[in-house]
């Protein structure tokens, strides 16, 4: 460039131009305007009209600078240039369009200077204008690329955000709130849903977003006419880019843009690969066009999205069976303690309450007449209560048709089959619910309901995750069960067979009636009674109760007041257990059939409570029916037979002694041990002249009915001999004959003896028996072994009897006795005998009444497995009782025992002998507690006689007296005395003596 | 030696108290306090003595102390002792009041109904 | 901006002046697209200011686009507020035929606007900077103008004006219940007369007065006529 610059000037240069400063001005390649402060123009040159294509006159005076711009130019005029203008004084190079005449523009750069005057008030302002069309031009590339530039920035920079967004996103919802939250704002949607496919893969379901207007929108299946399934089905985004395009092929879709003022919509796929895994729609208004880069980030976008919901789903399934996997190992381990099925069910609502999430928890158990709310969580008192009063409601889901249970997304779906869980108080409404029917094969033990109030996609796997803690449940439910039926079992065999030993321990049909009666109330029954068929009447032989049954009369007949039900008749014509068919007074009878030797024998009626028994308790009580029938009847047959064995030798023993006032006849007869059939042993004592008695005392080997009737029959026929046969020896003989020809008594032994009354002599013989005992006043003894012979018709006996004589003298007794007295394991005869004399010897003097159960109880004792028979003659009786007893309460039996039987050796009245029996015993009392109160090794002495028609009793102890002590009430037993007796003197000295008398009356003194 | 025994049975109404054997001073105390255990004085009480063969003035006092608690608590009492009893021949003695004494459980239990 | 009309309150208030956030001596580090994507969040600065100087009985001078932050800062926090002073407000720039609303620009002029303030500040704001820095006769008035105007990120610019120009706050004016004063200037071309009668017949009790002043900016153009009519109003409140 240098080298081209001429060194010679410029000839042009020199020549004359005009170039005025009007003409420069005018014609300057630049525009030139003043105007005045508010921009009127006042002077505009040729140039800038040129270009803008006005007149002067157009201009000038007429416009204002600014009315010359475009909008953007006259708000920047106003905003900008002017207030700057007026602070500095000059502006320089502002862009503005100006307007053409003929409307188009003109791109400058204006520069501005203000003319200010002296007083620094503006007056004009002058601009230049440069036409800049080409370097607008440049400008507007320059600001295209940059918008663009800036564009794609701003997109990547949204993406970059979003995907960074989307990596920490650990679960869907995660994912869903950065879609429909943060990508919404940053492509600068007014709206945005989130739709997935549900697990089986055929419904789009919403997830996020505004609640969409439509259930479409809400559940689609996969195939709807939706554009949000579509985008699925295809992988593609769908674009309603006006409400008009939409309207054809979306009309629904349309509306909804219209009423929600949406200008677009977009649906773009979540996609992984080739599938979409959901969709996701933005919504804009009129302020947003989409363009060709938005859609194409929007795919990116949802390419972004759909891996990061993948990620997240494998996340979560594995963080969900992991927990899963947790809680039922919780919910099984709590489920192994429990013992019944209560416990089961409120440590499974505990469990699933502290572990899933569900709102409410109902645990249903299968009760006996219909369901069980047995514990629960999440439910309203009030309703609970309902429940607990009625669960009618939830019958249906008791015996819900699918054993895997049923889930419901929406109340709506369960409300017609379980309508008891949605007509309740909104609050209390159930929503998404699941009903898991807790079963053990076929049989159903309970339903487990859980709740979410809002709506809830129960998921296959978590459909499978639920069904296996039901299963859990059901399977403790049935544990417990099994444990309880085994433990009952247990408890049921056991209780049979200790109700079968508790009865066979008593003797009779009475007591083992009463036994059973008395084990059945109230462990089992409310009520019990036992009736037995007699002579086809049916007859109550035991009740728990007496209100119905006349206890008393109930043996002998039937009870009038007790018309069997119809359960008791046909519990005795079908020979099955019978259930009442109404309850009365709130209980429900059960009628039990007693069954013996294959035949029913009676009933056992049963009032178990309100509730009908059901087939279990049925089973248990026929099984305790069949055990108490037997025992029973074993009862009753060896009632029979004691009975019989009883009744005849009542009848044999019984028949009153001879009433002679030479002699003095006490019996005692004691039946082996309590429960044992009759022996035969027997006495007999009659007269067999008018002063002379027949003493007979024997025994027949054998026991039961049978000894007992041979028995009968021997002492029948010695009676029936005695009086025909002149002597003792002579009456065995031919008792010898009868046994023989008879067979009864065989080898029975017999001691017969014939008492003069009027000399004193005795003759006796002795078949086989023990030597009869005879005791003199003084107190020597002696046994009789005169007039021995071998026992009744003994094959291999003596044939010949023998019989001998003695002398008894006045106050000697003659004691005849049977084995059972002596008889003694490990003990040798002879020693049994001589300490049966010492014993007798030294009771020489003591009261004959009484005498004879002292011995027995001296010498055997209670369980003896023998009869003891006893028989003692006293001839010339003996007027006076005395005793001495140790000062302890509990001899005050024995002596009233011994009083009671002296008192009988007279004849009194009823009235007498009790008045005698309580004074005797109060004065006894007395001088125990009074006279040995700290002394129990002081003796009370007690003597009483009788003379001239006159009772005498006198007590008397060693001890010193105590007063009665102030508070208690004792005292009675002296009133009593003074009432009871004529006279009642008390002495104390060393000891006290009390002395009574009371008069008997006439009739007993005869 | 049998000793006095006590059987409480729950009937409508009240208890049935049913003493056995002899009921002396030896044994009043325990029955009375085996009675108390297990009976209420708001329930009407039969104490049954059908079967006890002797009653002296220690049992006399039992049943009165039983009879004062069930009326003291306004609930009935009733003996039961038979016609021709050594029971019953000492309850009179004792100036029981008539009314108080039955023959049989089944009118004691009458008596209780009526109330 | 208040140079010409603060000096004129210094005895009687306490001023404060501020700048939004995006301008001037602001921190422009807090600017972000997305937070500033609405006029409340400018509103909600205001109110962060007074709350921070715990500020009373405020009268509450706004100028233009700010007249209409002004009233969503004092319907939020009214009882802060004594007066409200808006110099050439607008609820609404664009037309609304179906209202018969006349905002004064057609859709297709603000596109145009926002145009225009692109182009200009990537060709003027950078170039303009250093003239105005040389200017020695008035260095303050320079370093106003370089903070005031032109320290503009055009990204701030850009949205503040599309914001400004897209926003539509008819419906809050009936809501406003401080007193207020309405300043309008006879030819202002960004709120016609026409606004400024609107403004003043929705906010009940408001006063209209317009200004002998032309264009949008009587505070600068004319600050003697707008302090006596501000002296005026708030006297009489």
């Amino acid at each position: 460039m240098i080298a081209d610059v001429p060194d010679e000037p410029d000839e042009q240069l020199t020549e004359p131009v005009d170039d005025s400063a009007e003409e420069l001005y005018e014609h300057a390649p630049c525009g030139y305007l003043s105007t005045r402060p508010d921009g009127t123009i006042v002077k505009i040159n040729r140039t800038l009209l040129d270009w803008l294509g006005y007149d002067r006159d157009e201009i000038v005076g007429r416009r204002t600078f600014q009315s010359l711009l475009s909008v953007g130019g006259r708000i920047y005029y106003e905003t900008h240039y002017s207030p700057l203008l007026t602070m500095q004084g000059a502006v320089r190079e502002i862009a503005v369009e100006l307007i053409r005449h003929d409307g188009s523009r003109l791109p400058a750069l204006v520069n501005s200077v203000l003319r200010v005057d002296a007083s620094g008030a503006p007056v004009t302002i002058r601009t230049t204008v440069f036409d800049a069309t080409s370097r607008r031009a440049y400008e507007r590339e320059l600001l295209a690329a940059r918008r663009t530039a800036e564009r794609s920035e701003e997109r990547l920079a949204v993406l970059q955000q979003l995907v960074s967004d989307f990596t920490p996103a650990a679960t869907s919802m995660d994912v869903s709130e950065v879609l429909v939250d943060k990508a919404r704002r940053a492509v600068r949607a007014v709206a945005s849903t989130l739709w997935l496919l549900a697990e089986d893969g055929s419904t789009l379901v919403r997830i996020a977003g505004g609640t969409p207007p439509h259930p479409l929108l809400l559940r689609a299946p996969r195939d709807a006419a939706m554009p949000h399934t579509q985008a699925v089905r295809r992988n593609e985004i769908v674009l309603l880019g006006s409400v008009e395009a939409t309207r054809q092929q979306y009309p629904l879709i349309a509306e909804l843009m219209v009423g929600a003022a949406r200008e677009a919509v977009v649906f773009v796929p979540l996609s992984v690969g080739q599938q979409a895994l959901g969709a996701v729609s933005f919504s804009f208004d009129q302020t947003h066009a989409i363009d060709d880069d938005d859609l194409q980030l929007l795919r990116t976008l949802g390419r972004q999205a759909g891996q990061a919901l993948q990620r997240a789903a494998l996340f979560e399934a594995e963080s969900r069976l992991r927990h899963r996997a947790e809680t039922l190992q919780l919910i099984t381990g709590a489920l192994a303690a429990p013992l019944d099925a209560a416990q089961v069910a409120r440590v499974a609502v505990d469990r699933i309450a502290a572990t899933l999430h569900f709102e409410r928890i109902v645990f249903v158990l299968a009760g006996a007449v219909g369901p069980v709310v047995a514990a629960a969580s999440g439910v309203s008192p009030a309703v609970l209560g309902s429940w607990r009063r009625d669960a009618g409601d939830l019958a249906p889901a008791l015996s819900w048709p699918a054993s895997n249970g049923a889930f419901f997304d929406l109340p709506e779906e369960h409300g017609a089959a379980l309508p008891g869980l949605v007509d309740l108080p909104p609050e209390d409404r159930f929503g998404a619910l699941a009903v898991l029917p807790l079963r053990s094969g076929t049989r159903s033990l309970g339903v487990l309901l859980l709740d979410r109030p809002a709506e809830h996609s129960f998921a296959a796997e978590e459909r499978d995750f639920l069904r296996t803690v039901a299963a859990q449940c059901a399977q403790a439910l049935e544990r417990v069960r099994l444990h309880a039926e085994a433990l009952e079992r247990q408890q049921r065999a056991e209780f049979i067979a200790a109700l079968s030993r508790r009865m066979d321990e008593a003797p009779g049909l009475r007591q083992r009636a009463d036994r059973l009666v008395a084990r059945l109330v109230p462990a089992i029954a409310e009520r019990a009674r036992v009736a037995l068929l007699a002579d086809r009447q049916l007859v109550t032989v035991s009740t728990s109760t007496m209100s119905h049954a006349v206890e008393a009369a109930a043996t002998t007949r039937a009870d009038p007041d007790d018309q069997p039900g119809e359960h008791v008749a046909l519990a005795l014509s079908e020979g099955t257990p019978q259930v009442a068919a109404s309850a009365t007074d709130e209980i429900t009878e059960t009628a039990l059939p007693l069954r013996a030797r294959g035949r029913v024998v009676g009933v056992l009626v049963l009032g178990l409570g309100r509730s009908r028994p059901d087939r279990d308790l049925l089973g248990f009580l026929t099984e305790l029916a069949e055990a108490a029938g037997l025992a029973l009847e074993n009862g009753r047959l060896y009632d029979q037979e004691r009975e019989n064995g009883h009744l005849l030798q009542r009848g044999l023993l019984a028949g009153e002694p001879p009433r002679d006032p030479r002699v003095a006849v006490t019996s005692y007869y004691r039946p082996a041990g309590e429960d044992l059939e009759v022996g035969g042993d027997w006495y007999d004592v009659f007269p067999v002249g008018p002063d002379k008695i027949a003493v007979v005392i024997g025994d027949v080997v054998g026991r039961g009915i049978a000894a007992a009737s041979a028995m009968g029959q021997v002492r029948s026929a010695i009676r029936a001999l005695a009086a025909t046969e002149p002597a003792p020896a002579s009456l065995l003989q031919r008792l010898d004959r009868f046994v023989d020809r008879f067979e009864a008594g065989r080898m029975a032994t017999v001691a017969y003896g014939e008492l003069d009354l009027s000399t004193g002599r005795l003759r006796y013989s002795c078949a086989g028996h023990l030597p009869p005992l005879l005791i003199e006043p003084d107190g020597s003894k002696r046994f009789l072994w005169g007039g021995r012979s071998a026992p009744l018709a003994a094959f291999a006996g003596m044939k010949a009897r023998t019989e001998d004589e003695v002398q008894l003298s006045p106050g000697s007794r003659l004691l005849l006795y049977t084995d059972g007295l002596v008889e003694r394991r490990g003990r040798g005869l002879d020693l049994e005998m001589a300490r049966l004399a010492e014993e007798a010897g030294r009771r020489s003097r003591a009261p004959q009444g009484g005498l004879l159960s002292d011995l027995a109880e001296t010498m055997v004792d209670v369980q003896h497995r023998d009869d003891v028979c006893l028989l003692c003659v006293g001839f010339g009786v003996e007027p006076q009782f005395e005793r001495e007893i140790a000062a302890d309460m509990t001899r005050l039996k024995n002596l009233r025992d011994d009083f009671r039987a002296w008192l009988a050796t007279l004849a009194l009245s009823a009235d007498e002998r009790d008045a005698l029996l309580l004074v005797c015993s109060e004065a006894a009392a007395n001088a125990v507690e009074h006279g040995y109160r700290d002394d129990r090794i002081g003796v009370v002495s007690v003597r009483a006689r009788v003379a001239d028609g006159v009772v005498e009793l006198i007590v008397r102890d060693r001890g010193s007296w105590r007063s009665p002590a102030a508070t208690t009430d004792r005292g009675r037993g002296l009133a009593l005395m003074k009432a009871l007796m004529d006279g009642v003197s008390v002495e104390r000295g060393v000891g006290t003596v009390v002395t009574m008398r009371r008069r008997l009356t006439s009739e007993a003194v005869a | 030696m049998t000793m006095a025994q006590v059987t409480v049975l729950v009937v409508p109404g009240g208890y049935v108290a049913k003493l056995d054997g002899d009921v002396d001073i030896a044994v009043a105390d325990r029955i009375e306090t085996e009675i108390l255990r297990q009976t209420e004085a708001t329930a009407a009480l039969i104490v049954d003595l059908a079967t006890v063969s002797f009653l002296d003035s220690a049992g006399v006092r039992l049943i009165d102390r039983l009879v004062g608690r069930q009326e003291k608590g306004g609930a009935l009492a009733r003996i039961v002792a038979p016609q021709g009893s050594s029971t019953l021949f000492t309850l009179q003695v004792c100036g029981f009041r008539p009314e108080l004494l039955v023959a049989t459980r089944q009118a004691a239990m009458a008596s209780v109904a009526q109330r | 901006m208040w140079r010409f009309v603060a000096p004129a309150f210094a005895d009687t208030h306490q001023i404060v002046l501020f700048d939004h956030v995006g301008y001037g001596r602001s921190d422009l580090s807090a600017y972000s697209v997305a937070s500033y994507s609405s006029l409340d969040a400018y509103a909600a600065d205001v109110l962060d200011i007074v709350h921070e100087l715990d500020l009373r009985d405020v009268t509450f001078v706004a100028h233009s686009v700010s007249a209409m932050i002004a009233v969503l800062a004092v319907l939020r926090e009214p009882e802060r507020f004594a007066n409200l002073v808006m110099i050439g407000p607008s609820p609404r720039y664009v037309d609304d035929p179906a209202e018969s609303y006349v905002g004064g620009f057609a859709r297709a002029e603000i596109d145009e606007l926002l145009d225009a303030l692109d182009s200009n500040y990537l060709g003027w704001s950078r170039a303009m900077a250093p003239v105005i820095m040389g200017n020695a006769d008035q260095p303050e008035l320079a370093e106003e103008l370089t903070n005031s105007f032109c320290r503009t990120d055009p990204r701030v610019a850009r949205q503040f004006a599309q914001l400004t120009f897209t926003s539509d706050n008819r419906a809050d004016l009936p809501k406003v219940s401080v007193p207020t004063l309405i300043m309008q200037c006879s030819n202002d071309v960004i709120a016609p007369l026409s606004v400024g009668e609107y403004v003043h017949r929705q906010i009940a009790g408001s006063e209209l007065v317009v200004l002998k002043a032309t264009g949008h900016c009587p505070n600068l153009s004319a600050p003697e006529e707008t302090v006596a009519v501000m002296k005026t109003f708030l006297r009489a409140s």
